[in-house]
């Protein structure tokens, strides 16, 4: 089979903000940058999705040693505390530094007289909202690439990592536009396919979120680690399609007399957190939210209710003026009078954020020479529960000394290109796929299971009956129906069934690698809970669970002690 | 409730010409073109090439002609009888997909001035030019507004069109003046103000974009 070869100093997988950020550097400097996406647009990803607010360092009385604390507290002390203090350390200068690429943030923001909220977890107002949501940097950065001459491959389906001699060279893919083979190579592979939601049923995250970035990595050999911690945020809009699962907020952001109520009219928050109620953090609530829908107590929407009439007037003013999106959207969704907090509104949980990944220094790099990565596919930053606003925090900081670093080190090495025989095997294994007569397994049935099981069993409340019962359904899929696979038509143009093959492949891989570790953790311990271990336990487990693929192919399961 | 899809289909590798296809669907009350789509590519045709991303009102990307008119797919609830074709004055990929960086990378072409940063981190701007900032960078260049322009239509290796505008419109809020050049360009706008109808943002920055930009003075 046919393949183009495209060689490039840097090569970037994903186009999303922490691909933008490690791009901009080396790019500016004159390097070859390729970056490659599944997505039409740079920057899209994960960060257009996002709610826009970021947190730092910028009030007087705050500091990084503070904040420090604040993120290993929040991560239950699993954290990379290196990578933690790298984060703390320089959030304040990475977000005020993307005024260098020529866009303007949100100034008023900015002003510590008008952070005005403290996000649970923070010991201090850290949070720079930005009334643009994600798109302000999307927008900002994308120009700041189009200046530097950043070679943008749109709709660019990776599929595999190349190895050549224990280290990464690159990456095979196809274009979705054409059909044809590319071979990539490169003298530094940058991972940068950001998270996971898209194998969960709810999400606030984008559709193209199939976690492929962890299936390929493993797939080459590269450590993985905290695979077992998945975020869920308490409230996001149960419908419509349009919009469901994308947050709504937390309790506080309504005030502090917000009112949650199960189907039965129950104030349910006080069997799970008494003292704090509705003020609990968002892992607990969340967990609430689940587990009273799951076990029927939800209202015949499948949600539970949220009263935010009992507010203080001046929030809601200022809700209006910092978050205009959230605004419009209950307008759309729910109502004028709920717009303006004058009647209750239902609400699900939804999957939100991914703290495990491939396991990185504090230069990015992976276990495998080669090969690096940055934003949410790189793992262990924020241990087991990341705090609010950290998400975009870890992209400008990591994204930016990755981009600042890479080119040292791309420039110390010789290209290496990929193994011809590598190289045929995997376009030989894809296009077997391809050909498949029509009558398989079509992928959307096969991407609909895993989302059904990810929910059921590995969900905000997990137990050991659910997560066996889960973890053997996906052996099932991964047995049975991938070897199935086939699509429903063969044309080579834009065969966007193709690209679903892909994923659908890819996401079993995470899905399983999710699943073990979750089954693994005997404890309870920031976003992983279970209902049979429901306490933490620092005696046996203040360690990370870190995957590798064994030499049969098998999940390796070794522990690392938290804090080294 | 029962839909019948019209749906534009056109395959340049092995098309003459583009033609209709009708499909007829079951629908949920609310749901959206998107979903529609999706059910006719899954149980129909797989040929079917269409484009999206998020899926939820964010990234822009599923922009489509709905019974004559743009809209995101995401978006747009379906109706009992519609006619779905790509958006319109775009180089079209595949059925329903136009070509997006190239009509961007057009916009570049004629006028690389409209990328160079005016905006420096040291600059003190007031309030309201901040909050106008922030309303003109809100866009999620979904190319909509490209699509109905008329000159654009008319002069597409002359003029920048809507986004083009707006991103000048963007650089020269921090700028007392535009360039000659830019503002020639700019008046090549006719205020027809079809674009900003069909914007799918909730705010109007785009009308205010191009009303502000053809009221500003030039250097």
């Amino acid at each position: 089979m046919e393949f183009t070869k495209h060689i490039s100093d840097i090569l970037i997988v994903g186009g999303g903000g922490a691909a933008a950020m490690a791009a901009l550097p080396p790019s500016r400097r004159g390097a070859k940058v390729t970056v490659i996406s599944k997505e039409s647009s740079f920057v899209g990803g994960a960060t257009i999705m996002s709610a826009g607010g970021t947190c730092a360092v910028f009030k007087p009385n705050d500091s990084p040693e503070t904040f420090y604390k604040d993120i290993m507290r929040g991560g239950g002390y699993l954290n990379n505390p290196n990578l933690a203090k790298l984060l703390a350390e320089r959030s304040t200068q990475a977000i005020l530094k993307l005024e260098d690429y020529g866009f303007l943030l949100d100034r008023k923001s900015l002003d510590p007289s008008q952070m005005i909220r403290r996000s649970e977890g923070h010991s201090l107002p850290r949070g720079y909202l930005d009334r643009r949501e994600g798109l302000g940097f999307c927008h900002g950065l994308s120009k700041a690439l189009i200046r530097t001459g950043v070679d943008f491959r749109p709709e660019i389906v990776a599929c595999k990592l190349l190895s050549n001699h224990g280290r990464v060279v690159g990456a095979m893919g196809f274009s979705l536009v054409t059909g044809d083979y590319l071979v990539f190579n490169a003298k530094a592979v940058i991972m940068a396919t950001g998270g996971l939601g898209a194998l969960y049923k709810i999400t606030t995250n984008s559709e193209t979120l199939t976690g492929d970035g962890y299936a390929m990595a493993w797939d080459t050999g590269t450590e993985l680690v905290d695979m077992e911690m998945v975020q869920f945020l308490p409230l996001a809009f149960p419908y419509p399609n349009s919009r469901k699962g994308l947050n709504i907020g937390m309790c506080s952001f309504f005030g502090s007399e917000t009112k949650l109520y199960n189907g039965l009219g129950e104030r349910y928050m006080l069997k799970y957190d008494p003292k704090r109620m509705e003020f609990a953090t968002r892992d607990v609530v969340a967990r609430a939210n689940f587990t009273e829908i799951r076990e029927g107590r939800g209202t015949q929407n499948g949600a539970i209710v949220v009263d935010p009439r009992a507010h203080d007037p001046s929030l809601l003013d200022i809700y209006k003026r910092y978050h205009p999106h959230i605004y419009s959207m209950f307008k759309e969704v729910f109502g004028e009078r709920v717009a303006n907090w004058q009647e209750p509104f239902e609400a699900i949980p939804s999957q939100h954020f991914f703290m495990g990944g491939m396991s990185i220094n504090e230069k990015c790099e992976t276990s495998i020479p080669g090969l690096f990565a940055v934003g949410e596919v790189a793992g262990g930053i924020h241990g087991a529960n990341r705090l609010a606003g950290c998400a975009l925090t870890e992209i400008f900081v990591f994204g930016d000394l990755l981009g600042q670093n890479v080119m040292l080190w791309a420039n110390k090495e010789d290209l290496t290109p990929p193994l011809e025989s590598e190289v045929q095997e995997a376009i030989d294994q894809l296009e077997e796929i391809f050909s498949r007569q029509q009558g398989g397994v079509r992928p959307s049935r096969i991407k609909q299971a895993i989302k059904n099981i990810m929910w059921d069993c590995f969900g905000p409340s997990r137990n050991e009956e659910g997560m066996k019962k889960g973890l053997a359904g996906l052996k099932h899929i991964q047995e049975n129906d991938v070897p199935k696979l086939a699509l429903g038509s063969h044309q080579a143009r834009y065969n966007r069934e193709k690209m679903e093959v892909v994923e659908a492949t890819l996401m079993i891989k995470t899905a399983i690698l999710v699943a073990t570790a979750a089954l693994c953790r005997t404890e309870s311990r920031g976003s992983h809970y279970r209902t049979d271990f429901p306490s933490s336990d620092d005696k046996n487990w203040l360690r990370n669970t870190v995957l590798k693929k064994g030499t049969k192919g098998e999940v390796d399961i070794s522990y690392r002690r938290a804090g080294d | 409730m029962r839909a019948k899809l019209g749906i534009y289909r056109f395959d340049p590798d092995s098309d003459e010409e583009a033609r209709y296809e009708t499909f007829e669907i079951d629908a949920d009350a609310g749901e959206t073109v998107l979903s529609a789509l999706r059910k006719v590519h899954e149980d129909y045709d797989s040929s079917l090439s269409f484009r999206f991303a998020c899926g939820k009102v964010k990234c822009g990307e599923c922009s489509i002609m709905v019974n004559k008119s743009p809209c995101l797919a995401c978006n747009r609830k379906i109706e009992p009888e519609m006619i779905i074709a790509p958006l319109p004055n775009l180089p079209v990929i595949k059925d329903l997909v136009i070509d997006r960086n190239k009509a961007i990378n057009r916009i570049v072409e004629l006028a690389p001035s409209l990328l160079e940063s005016k905006v420096d981190g040291a600059m003190t701007l007031e309030s309201h030019i901040i909050d106008t900032y922030i309303k003109l960078t809100s866009c999620f260049e979904c190319l909509i507004c490209q699509s109905v322009c008329p000159v654009l239509k008319n002069k597409p290796g002359q003029f920048i069109g809507p986004l083009g505008l707006l991103w000048l419109a963007q650089t020269a809020l921090t700028e007392a003046n535009i360039g000659k050049e830019m503002r020639d360009m700019a008046q090549m706008c006719e205020s027809c103000g079809m674009c900003w109808d069909v914007c799918p943002s909730e705010v109007k920055f785009l009308e205010d974009a191009i009303k502000g930009l053809l009221n500003k003075e030039t250097r």
